[in-house]
């Protein structure tokens, strides 16, 4: 009898054990999510909390509304929690969102006001619990012009918004100071402009990122295409805005090309956690001759004792990476530091005609860490947002593909890759 | 094809053991054989065999006479004790009818005699084409979807084929061990509507598969109608995989009636993101219905798949380079489940026994003897 109910039961336990299921199995922890509604959704930024809770920053555009602005929080399984839609009918573009110290969100956007037609940006801050509005959005920019904006940064008591607005032919530069309650610092107490005089006449200041690295010490990252930056002709370069608050002092450190005729635009920049080496990495692109290719610079922590040669303040040479970046579209490189070692960067190519978002990996060097970039994108023109790393070293990154066939719809997408960029292991 | 299938089996059935069944034999050998019994029940056992000799020579006798004469003859041997004249003609009657038992009316010695031999079948090979239905059992959701409480995901088993033949090695008369050799297009689908409010995609998977089931059967060995069930397990080969896909962009503004773009139907091979090598368990049964010395077959199975098919490393890329992502998600905004496939099939088939008449090394005769006393009982 013992061996009749043994057989069953062996049996069963072999079947059991064979059996391809969730205990054998593990989830898998890549995904790969379209997130949208009616029209179209594209994303710019992304932001990941504590938790490895997503928020997304993008817009969403439709016939009757036009663009407006579309922030999203999706579990770390790449589900929406909560996704609100801002702005008036009319043009919003959405720029930056970070997690704020306090655990709100806090977004910087352009924004064309509809009565007037003028451009300036908006500040939101967001509940990030419920995607609900805290206070009143404020408003940026100087009267009478066109103000761009770029990104925000949480300050010892508050929040940097780098900006730049039209004035002639030419882009003036600032840093807007607003204290923790969005409202702005008198220009008497925090003068914005990024101010250097270039006697030879007019040239562009674009202020990318802002940082404040002591009490009375912040960093500006920008690029310019000033001679009196050092550079004898009249081409874009990167460089570094170092300045004190309240004694005015104040440097600039200019960051050559090897080719004097190559342009070099900022277009991230991100600080290097302290295991890391501290300092910070700046990605960008060098275009000359109607080639454009990926130009990373990594810098020093200590920025205000630098002397103006680059050799003082560079920890390894600016690199140059021939991605076959698209020399048409308004490409932008997100760089993030890996926990693992390296830098992550997500930018733009152009493969066969159309823009693939591109994902690679340098290492401190700044040389590949990857044999090839991942190419990650359909027939459409998909564009980057960025990139960034969850708590367990994976890599999430958003950004916008076109869906169905060349003309299709856009949509935001969130991929979690594995830790060597891929799909699976 | 199924007007085919039938056609083929109904001429394998009438090509093998019916027109053998049915025949009837030359008259004057019916005679003979008529005559041949007379002189049995008059005791004279003699000249039986030399009478029957001419028209067993000529073959003359249809197959149900034949067993007459050989029942004759071997209780003429026995008689005359002439027991390895008996065996062969015990042998005969059992190659004319390999399904022969005594009955209770035969005498003793033959029922005893019956039990020195055996014509069970030691393979039974057969073919069998027919119907069926896959469906995928889910093991973790692999999709495009971001709102999962608003977007509708179906999971449809959809018809496929199956043909092939097997062959079972009988241990007992009941219980035998079958293997068989199956080709099968398993079809499924998978159907997402409600995605981004309005846009539907649907997925139709179709897979060829070589299925190997290895089965433990019990059937009853008796009757014209023969039911059967068995239980095993089966190696399946995925030899193919291809999807076709289909997705519809609605759009709809204000009053204006819907829009409907849909993005260009495209059928593709993914057999690179699928396992080449599964398995899966094999539960069936069903009935043989006697025809001749054949069988035609109906068999209902269930193959519960225990094999994930999908290779999670190439599951979201175009190739097994992994150098560009799967058109499936940028084009279709679909993906493919980490999944395992199960199959009820119907199927309609044809057995021949490959009977094989001989002398079994160990008599059993208990049964006999229990049932004389049983008999004895009765009668007091």
């Amino acid at each position: 009898m013992r061996q009749i109910l043994t057989i069953p039961v062996v049996v069963a336990m072999i079947v059991f054990q064979s059996c391809d299921s969730r205990i054998n199995i593990d989830e898998p922890q890549q995904f790969y999510k379209y997130i949208g509604s009616d029209g179209d959704q594209e994303s710019v930024d992304l932001v990941v909390d504590a938790a490895n809770n997503i928020y997304i920053l993008g817009k969403t555009s439709s016939v009757s509304n036009g663009d407006q602005l579309y922030v999203v929080k999706t579990s770390p399984k790449g589900e929406v929690v909560w996704e609100k839609v801002f702005g008036d009918p009319g043009q919003e573009i959405p720029k930056d969102i970070e997690l704020a110290s306090n655990g709100d969100l806090v977004l910087v956007a352009e924004r064309v006001d509809i009565a007037t037609g003028e451009q300036d940006f908006v500040i939101y801050r967001l509940n990030s619990g419920n995607g609900s509005v805290i206070g009143t959005p404020t408003t940026g920019g100087y009267p009478g012009v066109v103000d761009y904006v770029n990104t925000i940064t949480e300050s010892s008591d508050g929040f940097l918004v780098c900006s730049y607005s039209d004035n002639g032919p030419y882009k003036d530069g600032s840093v807007f100071r607003y204290d923790a309650s969005l409202k702005m610092y008198p220009s008497n107490i925090w003068p914005e402009k990024v101010d250097i005089k270039d006697a030879s006449g007019g040239y562009d200041i674009i202020p990318v990122k802002a940082v404040q690295v002591g009490p009375d010490l912040f960093y500006t990252f920008c690029y310019s295409n000033s001679k009196l930056l050092g550079d004898q002709i009249a081409d874009y370069n990167f460089f570094i805005h170092v300045s004190n608050q309240f004694n005015g002092g104040k440097n600039d450190l200019v960051i050559p090309s090897a080719d004097p005729l190559s342009d070099e635009r900022l277009t991230s920049v991100s600080a290097i956690p302290a295991a890391a080496g501290s300092g910070f990495i700046m990605a960008g692109y060098t275009s000359s001759s109607g080639q454009q290719e990926l130009y990373l610079i990594k810098v020093v922590q200590d920025l205000e004792f630098s002397s103006s040669d680059p050799n003082s303040f560079l920890q390894v040479p600016p690199r140059t990476i021939q991605t076959s970046l698209s020399p048409i579209a308004p490409t932008k490189a997100s760089v993030f530091p890996s926990k693992s070692s390296g830098f992550l960067v997500l930018g733009n190519l152009n493969s066969e005609g159309n823009e693939n978002m591109f994902l690679m990996k340098v290492d401190n060097l700044l040389a590949e860490a990857w044999s090839a970039p991942q190419v990650l994108g359909g027939q459409g023109n998909d564009m980057a947002g960025a990139v960034t790393e969850t708590s367990n070293g994976r890599i999430l990154i958003c950004g916008t593909m076109v869906l169905g066939d060349v003309i299709g719809q856009k949509k935001v997408v969130l991929m979690n890759l594995s830790p060597n960029g891929m799909f699976g292991d | 094809m199924r007007k085919t299938l039938l056609a083929v089996i109904v001429w394998m059935a009438l090509s093998s053991g019916m027109p053998a069944a049915f025949a009837q034999g030359d008259t004057d050998c019916l005679t003979t054989l008529s005559h041949a019994e007379s002189e049995f029940a008059a005791g004279r056992f003699i000249g039986i065999p030399p009478l029957l000799a001419d028209c067993l020579r000529g073959n003359r006798f249809s197959n149900e006479e034949k067993v007459r004469v050989y029942m004759l003859l071997t209780q003429v041997y026995l008689l005359t004790d002439n027991h390895p004249a008996a065996d062969e003609s015990y042998l005969k009657l059992l190659n004319a009818n390999p399904e022969f038992v005594p009955s209770d009316l035969d005498p003793i010695d033959v029922v005893y005699l019956s039990k020195k031999f055996t014509s069970r079948p030691i393979f039974t090979p057969h073919f069998k084409a027919g119907f069926n239905l896959s469906s995928q059992s889910i093991i973790y959701s692999q999709n495009v979807i971001s709102t999962p409480d608003s977007t509708k995901l179906e999971h449809r088993a959809l018809p496929g084929f199956t043909v092939g033949g097997g062959v079972e090695w009988n241990i007992t008369d009941n219980f035998g061990l079958g293997g068989e050799v199956l080709l099968s297009q398993k079809r499924f689908s998978t159907r997402t509507s409600s995605m981004f409010r309005r846009d539907d995609e649907e997925t139709v998977e179709s897979q060829l598969w070589l299925d190997i089931p290895i089965y433990v059967r019990y059937s009853f060995n008796t009757g014209n109608i023969r039911p059967f069930a068995y239980a095993g397990g089966a190696l399946n080969l995925l030899l193919t995989a291809s999807v076709e896909e289909q997705f519809n962009d609605r759009t709809q503004a204000g009053l204006e009636p819907e829009k409907v773009t849909p993005t260009p139907q495209l059928t593709r091979n993914i057999m690179y993101k699928r396992n080449f090598l599964n398995r899966s368990l094999v539960f069936g049964g069903g009935a043989k219905f006697k025809i001749g010395k054949d069988f035609v077959v109906v068999d209902v199975r269930y193959m519960p798949g225990l094999s994930n098919v999908t290779n999670l490393k190439y599951n979201n890329y175009a190739s097994k380079a992994r150098e560009e992502i799967d058109p499936s998600l940028w084009q279709f905004a679909t993906m493919g489940d980490l999944f395992r496939v199960n199959n009820f099939s119907l199927s309609l088939g044809y057995v021949r026994p490959l009977y094989n008449p001989r002398k079994v090394s160990r008599v059993k005769t208990k049964s006999v003897s229990r049932k004389m006393i049983r008999d004895d009982k009765d009668d007091k």
